[in-house]
């Protein structure tokens, strides 16, 4: 059974993406989980293990993350409370990247053979988790955009626009501070450039009354000159059940 | 592990590196050095920033390390210029080139 707090954010989210009734509510709490506390950067699942359940960020942040062979890691995405990274599990049987704690953690494991059974019995849950996971595969395709098409700044200034409009969904997004627990290594590692660019662009971020960095989170100097950098277009997080 | 500051020059403008970063393999360094330069300099040319970007790397104790380094490789340490990028004339070809080292 997973309690109101764990699956709080869980359930807002997916009320306001795909709309879920009461019976939905009822069948995903009385799922069996298995709370757990993770220390920041403690890798969760790794890249190559089977895991048998699932994982439901209650608190903390995540990122999923692959290392080339040379030890050059790139994170692939940001998670933040109520999402599950690592659903796909469910289907893909062996893990083909990590997921990584990005700051202390509540994580609740769902044992892989109750969703499933879960999925069978309740088709409409089952296509909730479905459109949940396009999704997933939606905000990849940006990332891509991102990381291949956009000059550094804006590519960082995009990171954060989605992140707020995610934090957002869940209640945390409001007012001029945008909860990113990121280092500025971790910051080149998701926008795929060194340190001292990474360090460079927060810099100028700052100086162009942008985006101000502190540990943990981001202050929006002006909106306005955010947009203007960000050009962000937030169809593809399909924020509610007709989109 | 020796640390290593990778100061930032854009045109006149120099952003120092106070922080510095650890490295156990000068090859990496010099690595490090090519991607950081090459990516700044990618975002400068083209929004016309800078037409000039320097990355001056510096060990801690500031000695020069070059003759360590493979055959043919133009990273210096200790003030010299390690790698410079600068954006061709409009007329000339469109290669980046690296510019002569000069002192920071």
């Amino acid at each position: 059974m997973i309690s109101k707090p764990t699956s709080d954010a869980l359930l807002r989210r997916l009320q306001t993406t795909t709309g879920i009734d009461e019976h939905d509510v009822a069948t995903i709490r009385a799922l069996p989980i298995d709370i757990k506390t993770y220390e920041a950067g403690q890798t969760v699942v790794r890249d190559g293990e089977r895991p048998t359940a699932c994982c439901l960020l209650a608190e903390g942040f995540c990122i999923r993350s692959k290392t080339t062979w040379e030890g050059r890691r790139q994170i692939l995405s940001i998670h933040i409370p109520g999402e599950i990274p690592d659903l796909q599990s469910l289907y893909l049987q062996v893990m083909d990247h990590d997921l990584v704690t990005l700051t202390e953690c509540t994580l609740g494991f769902i044992p892989q053979v109750a969703l499933k059974n879960m999925v069978r019995q309740r088709p409409n849950v089952a296509e909730v988790f479905w459109r949940d996971t396009l999704i997933d595969a939606a905000r990849f395709r940006e990332w891509i955009v991102n990381v291949g098409q956009r000059p550094a700044a804006s590519r960082l200034a995009h990171i954060v626009v989605e992140l707020r409009e995610r934090l957002r969904v869940i209640g945390r997004g409001e007012g001029a501070q945008v909860e990113m627990p990121l280092t500025q290594e971790q910051i080149g590692e998701a926008m795929g450039i060194t340190p001292i660019h990474a360090n460079r662009i927060i810099r100028q971020l700052r100086e162009d009354g942008v985006l101000e960095f502190h540990r943990g989170y981001v202050t929006v100097l002006n909106e306005r000159n955010l947009e203007e950098l960000a050009h962000f277009d937030g169809r593809y997080l399909h924020l509610s059940p007709s989109q | 592990m020796p640390r290593y500051h990778f100061h930032i020059r854009e045109n006149g403008r120099l952003v120092k590196d106070e922080e510095g970063q650890e490295f156990h393999d000068r090859t990496v360094v010099r690595k490090e050095a090519i991607e950081t330069g090459a990516s700044i300099a990618r975002d400068a040319f083209t929004s016309g920033s800078a037409s000039l970007v320097i990355v001056d790397v510096r060990s801690e104790d500031q000695t020069c390390l070059r003759s360590d380094l493979p055959e043919g490789v133009d990273l210096a340490l200790g003030g010299r210029v390690t790698r410079a990028f600068r954006h061709p004339a409009p007329t000339r070809s469109g290669q980046l080139q690296a510019t002569e080292p000069s002192h920071i």
